[in-house]
């Protein structure tokens, strides 16, 4: 498996450390209620197909990517730097 | 301020040479540069008019005598040797990391061979020229890794893996050496 970080081009996946769902950059306000946080911070989707995750291009230049893969084909479609994403 | 001296990370190891390929550590001073947020311009203008070096974009490492700079992570450049640190510091944050890092030079004809041994990248000579720099691994260690020339290469990993730094690159220099033996 290769991802194709948008400043260090095609590397390996041994560079990367995988961190779960990209809804994590979907902070909630700090006053949003207990069921939104709940959401955000426990529940996530389990579905089979296009997903979005956040990975740290950790032995390479240290950015944060969203990559956007194919659970089922296993295929990664797209990376682009998480800070761009960052609301 | 104090001018401390030079230690060598690989406790005086270096310089070896195992078949054509010759190791050798680097006592340079290094500097770590991010410039503040809308200060980008300022900086790279710091960096040209007291270096006469542009400012290094992804992947590019430039230099003037023994003074370099070299693009380092997402959002750092590197300085290594003379420097304008106030400067710099003026529109940058500089951090000295000259002591938390271990520098060696690889050089030789089957360089490119150890290093195959040694990390992901893809060196060959079309897709790791003279004068570029990239960050990867040499085996598990983050490291950084420019191409002086088509045949040296400046590696570069935390200073306290300097030891296995020297472990793994030997160990790349003799089967590399082992394998032109036979042939
Ligand atoms: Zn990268």
């Amino acid at each position: 498996m290769r991802i194709e970080c948008p400043l260090c081009g095609s590397r390996d996946r041994r560079e990367f450390y995988y961190a779960g769902h990209a809804s994590a950059l979907e902070r909630p306000d700090p006053a949003a209620s207990a069921e939104i946080w709940d959401n955000y911070l426990h529940i996530r989707e389990n579905l089979a197909g296009v997903t979005n995750d956040l990975w740290h291009h950790e032995t390479g230049c240290g950015a944060w990517l969203v990559v956007t893969r194919d659970t089922v084909s296993h295929a990664v479609l797209l990376a682009r730097l998480a800070k761009r994403d960052k609301k | 301020m104090v001018e401390l001296s030079f230690l060598s990370a690989t406790g005086n190891k270096l310089p070896i040479k195992i078949g054509n390929v010759s190791a050798t550590e680097v006592n340079a001073t290094l500097h770590l540069v991010a410039p503040f947020h809308g200060k980008s311009t300022q900086a790279a203008t710091v960096v040209k008019r007291e270096m006469g070096l542009d400012w290094p974009g992804v992947h590019e490492l430039k230099h003037r005598g023994k003074s370099y700079v070299l693009w380092f992570d997402h959002s750092h450049i590197a300085v290594m040797g003379e420097a304008p640190l106030a400067k710099l510091a003026r529109v940058a944050a500089v951090t000295d990391v000259s002591d938390g890092w271990c520098i060696v030079d690889v050089y030789g004809s089957d360089v490119r061979d150890v290093l195959a041994r040694l990390t992901p990248l893809d060196i060959r000579e079309q897709h790791f020229k003279a004068g570029m720099t990239q960050r990867s691994m040499i085996m598990h260690m983050q490291a950084s890794i420019s191409c002086l020339e088509k045949s040296q290469f400046r590696l570069m990993v935390f200073r306290s893996m300097a030891r296995t730094l020297l472990h793994d690159l030997t160990t790349a220099m003799e089967s590399v050496a082992a394998r032109a033996q036979k042939v």
